[in-house]
């Protein structure tokens, strides 16, 4: 699974999946992409 | 003594609650409900932060008093202790917007034995629990899942459950309209094929993560010709009746399926109604953007 995040503003989440979840920092304007475990 | 009289931080009241004002209060900030504690006639009134009758408060806007702020914190230093009292932009007394209720959810059932009845709030939890003999009934409202849940174990347990509008001030205007979400065991189904009634039985089995319900639903409207060429949609099977729910439902639907999101949380196919695919541009809760690509084996 592959999912890219393109903030608009600063936010601090928790990202969960099937497999888990783990503490994910975004910033303003700065893309993210993630490749995560099998769903 | 027993636990429940051991609590420090609430209150509780020996008889069930005759009146509104005596229901005990529990809210997330957005959902409230005030409990009433009747074991024969539990009642559970659901109120909303913007469920408010217009009175011309609505269009009320902050005062213009900012740049006169420093002046009145030099006067109060200087002895002028109610000096406080006329600073206004010199507007009438305007009342905020009144509260109404939105419903009141009813579990009637048979008068039986009362005995050892209590209702209770805690304070710390913000739990409100009635026990009255071996029936309990404990409510809550969570603020993380924005639901308003109401927990009714008793030996035998048989209710008639109702979603009652009808309160003293409600706007003749106001509508409501139930629906049945799918239990753990999954013994509930759809009550008839209206497309509304599918769709919102899948969005509340996405949100429970179930993706095999969630699939059944969607495949209710997508396998019984719900659309129109345009894409508008029908109340019935065969496009029957003109209807824009499923229109607007649908792709919902797909959506809280693949990606669901709150203003701290974004969780990543909940309930995936297929094994592989793609889907972009979804706006999350938390003000970003999701493109997101899954198969099963990546």
């Amino acid at each position: 699974m592959t999912v890219r995040l393109a903030p608009a503003r600063d936010a601090h989440i928790d990202l969960r999946t099937s497999t888990g979840s783990r503490p994910l920092d975004l910033r303003a304007g700065e893309d993210r992409v993630l490749t995560l475990g099998p769903r | 003594m027993s636990d429940r009289s051991e609590r420090v931080h609430g209150t509780w009241e020996p008889v069930p609650a005759a009146r509104w004002e005596d229901a005990f209060l529990v809210g997330s900030g957005r959902h409230g409900d005030m409990v009433f504690g009747d074991p024969d006639d539990d009642r559970t009134m659901i109120t909303h932060n913007e469920l408010v009758r217009p009175n011309g408060g609505e269009h009320a806007r902050p005062p213009r008093l900012a740049g006169q702020l420093p002046a009145l914190q030099g006067r109060l230093p200087a002895g002028e202790t109610a000096a406080a009292e006329s600073f206004t932009d010199g507007r009438g007394l305007q009342w905020v917007q009144p509260f109404h209720p939105a419903f009141q959810v009813r579990l009637r059932r048979t008068p039986g034995e009362r005995r050892d009845c209590r209702r209770s709030v805690d304070f710390t939890t913000g739990e409100i629990e009635a026990v009255c003999g071996a029936r309990r009934s404990r409510v809550f409202v969570s603020r993380a899942d924005d639901v308003v849940v109401q927990y009714v174990t008793a030996p035998g347990l048989t209710a008639d459950i109702s979603l009652d509008p009808r309160l003293p001030g409600t706007p003749p205007e106001l509508q409501v309209e139930s629906g049945t979400a799918p239990t753990a065991d999954g013994r509930r189904g759809a009550e008839n094929d209206s497309a509304h009634g599918h769709l919102h039985h899948a969005l509340a089995a996405a949100r429970l993560g179930d993706a095999a319900r969630a699939s059944a639903a969607l495949r209710s409207v997508l396998d019984q010709d719900f659309f129109h060429a345009s894409l508008m949609s029908s109340h019935y099977p065969h496009r029957d009746v003109c209807n824009a729910d499923a229109a607007h439902a649908l792709p919902a639907v797909v959506i809280e399926s693949l990606v669901q999101s709150t203003p701290d949380r974004l969780v990543l196919l909940p309930a995936p109604v297929c094994p592989t695919g793609r889907i972009t541009e979804v706006r999350t809760r938390f003000g970003a953007e999701v493109d997101l690509s899954w198969s099963p084996r990546a």
